[in-house]
């Protein structure tokens, strides 16, 4: 139960995109057909399920305020707090090109689909954001931050492939020429994101 | 473009780490003491406010230290930590809500009333279970106990349309039963410890007033 | 200071604005506009980061080996943006509260990144600084702008004083609407539409 909440909460009420507007440059840059957001898509889901987890256990046993009392009860008392943002960001960095690196040599196919936008996703709020969202909120197991990564990595996907479908039509539909392109885009998004705070009032 | 070569490369990021950490932990070392009263102050404004007490940043510590100490109501195995204000006790209280944790503090009279409350949350639904931070929900707990006429514990529980007549019964959040849900464990949970100090008050009260 | 360095400042504001024209960098900034406090606060914190991240690359730039670029710009960017949101938590605690996860999320601003790899790697300090002050500048302003009209619309307060008091007498209502998420959105809309007609 706990899980089908986390899970729903972080698709639909803490959506990456419409609630944080997290990981927008790569939204708006990357949103103009649907086959190639929906790989962006899958490739950021990808990356934020392997990222939080591994930061979760790195700030549980490592960074938090007493973490590193398993080495020696006198470590109880350090706090690496501080140190928290440089080695999410690092080990986000690492991970994205390790995980470029097995992919593409152990499946070519999906290499060739995904391949290209992995170094694009290293420097992608939603990622960073999922690691500090994931050290704020305090997930109490690591089962709860995996929850937590796939339903914002599902919550961004929807939100992209979304938003591409609705420019490919709206290439053939009449706006002011100064609103074309980002602008229009930016509106829509903030219509969409007004539909998915219905989801605020959601009782679980 | 110039070549460099591997070593080197190894020795500029060494180097370049050596430096950010040595930054890192000077600006820690310089800055933490601050951040913790920055902390402190927090609590102790939570503290003031649950007395019922008018507080700001500035008089905040002056005030705590002049009218709040800390007192232990168990024993030394089992302390019960508590902030005494008068005759008044102030206990704190931790839980989980909907979406993470809720804290809160409860300022008890000599009778083990509550006579102050204040909550605060992380990130509940705004308008919704968020609503426990505000005074007007702080303000139905004023009156209640978790103490019955015979000295019994009975928890304070949040239900709807709770009986007003009850001291036991509070009137839940509309729209956030999740999150009344985790502020009645909470109340279970912290208040729980300190039931048989309340009794030995209340009983001892009793006998004092029958003499 | 020369004509040229100035140009670097002032370039940004006119066809150049970072976050209208080159779309940059818009990640981190909406979520902190609902009021003012945090939004200027967040403005100052990626203009300093800018300025010294700019700086900091400019004078390493002949000694950093091009495989390991990108990391050393990390490096420096997220030990800036750490000691920012030391400083922040250490003198205003309330707005750190405030910024929480936003302050970190600095780091991955693509403003900061965009102009160390554009700029900051091939030019000298003074006109590096020159163009992280114009770039970090642009995006205060529309950060504030922002902040400032979500919080009069919104809540009828400037830096949480009540403003628009006397006006509810006579019947007027703060728009609820403008401190959700998605008006932010649409406010960057109607700014880009505006710019750009502007400029047609």
């Amino acid at each position: 139960m706990e899980y089908i909440n986390i899970l729903v909460k972080s698709i639909f009420v803490d959506n990456m995109i419409f609630a944080f507007f997290l990981g927008m440059c790569s939204y708006l840059a990357v949103s103009k057909t649907v086959k190639t957001s929906a790989g962006l898509g899958i490739a950021v889901t990808f990356v934020l399920c392997i990222t939080v987890p591994v930061n979760y256990l790195i700030n549980k046993y490592l960074l938090k305020a007493g973490a590193l009392a398993w080495i020696s009860p006198s470590l109880a008392g350090v706090d690496l707090g501080f140190l928290s943002f440089i080695v999410f960001i690092a080990v986000i960095a690492a991970i994205v090109q390790i995980v470029e690196m097995v992919v593409e040599r152990y499946s070519p196919a999906l290499y060739n689909s995904l391949g290209i936008f992995l170094p694009l996703i290293a420097v992608n709020c939603a990622v960073m954001g999922g690691s500090l969202f994931m050290q704020e909120r305090a997930y109490s197991n690591i089962a709860q931050a995996e929850v937590f990564a796939l339903g914002s990595g599902i919550g961004w996907f929807l939100a992209i492939v979304a938003i591409a479908a609705l420019r490919e039509k709206l290439r053939y539909s009449h706006i002011p020429p100064a609103l074309k392109g980002v602008g229009i885009t930016f509106i829509i998004t903030g219509l969409m994101g007004m539909a998915f705070m219905a989801f605020m009032g959601i009782k679980l | 473009m110039k070549k460099f070569s591997n070593i080197y490369i190894l020795l500029y990021s060494g180097a370049l780490l050596a430096a950010a950490a040595i930054v890192l932990s000077v600006a820690n070392m310089l800055l933490a003491p601050r951040q913790q009263h920055n902390e402190q102050l927090e609590q102790k404004m939570l503290i003031l406010k649950a007395s019922g007490i008018e507080a700001t940043a500035r008089n905040a510590d002056r005030l705590f230290s002049d009218s709040i100490s800390t007192v232990n109501l168990g024993s030394d195995e089992e302390p019960l930590p508590a902030y005494r204000c008068g005759d008044r006790h102030i206990i704190e209280l931790h839980g989980n809500g909907l979406w993470g944790p809720i804290w809160g503090y409860l300022c008890f009279d000599a009778q083990w009333t509550v006579c102050g409350a204040v909550f605060d949350h992380k990130g509940e639904t705004p308008g919704l279970g968020g609503n426990i931070s505000t005074e007007e929900f702080a303000r139905r707990f004023v009156g209640k106990s978790c103490l019955d006429a015979t000295a019994q514990f009975i928890p304070i529980i949040l239900k709807k349309n709770a009986n007003n007549n009850s001291k036991h019964e509070v009137d839940a959040i509309s729209g956030g039963t999740m999150t009344s849900n985790g502020v009645t464990n909470m109340l279970h949970d912290c208040l729980a410890p300190y039931s048989t100090c309340m009794q030995q008050t209340v009983r001892a009260q009793v006998t004092s007033d029958e003499q | 200071m020369n004509n040229k360095n100035l140009k670097y400042i002032t370039l940004p504001w006119r066809d150049n604005n970072p976050i209208t024209v080159q779309v940059l960098g818009i990640c981190s900034c909406l979520a902190v506009t609902a009021q003012l406090k945090p939004a200027v606060f967040m403005a100052v914190s990626v203009t300093a980061v800018t300025v010294l991240s700019n700086l900091i690359i400019s004078l390493l730039r002949n000694t950093i080996p091009p495989r390991i670029r990108i990391i050393v710009q990390l490096v420096v960017v997220s030990t800036l943006v750490v000691l920012v949101d030391q400083v922040l938590k250490a003198y205003f605690f309330d707005v750190s509260k405030q910024l929480s996860v936003f302050v970190g999320l600095i780091i991955t601003n693509c403003i900061v990144m965009g102009r160390l790899e554009a700029f900051a790697m091939h030019n000298p300090p003074l006109p590096s600084v020159c163009d992280g002050l114009g770039n970090g500048l642009g995006y205060s302003f529309i950060l504030i702008l922002l902040g400032f009209t979500r919080e009069l619309l919104g809540n009828g307060t400037l830096w949480g004083y009540p403003v628009t008091e006397r006006l509810h007498d006579i019947g007027y209502e703060n728009n609820g609407l403008m401190l959700m998420p998605p008006m932010a959105l649409i406010l960057i809309g109607l700014l880009i539409w505006i710019i750009n007609s502007r400029k047609a």
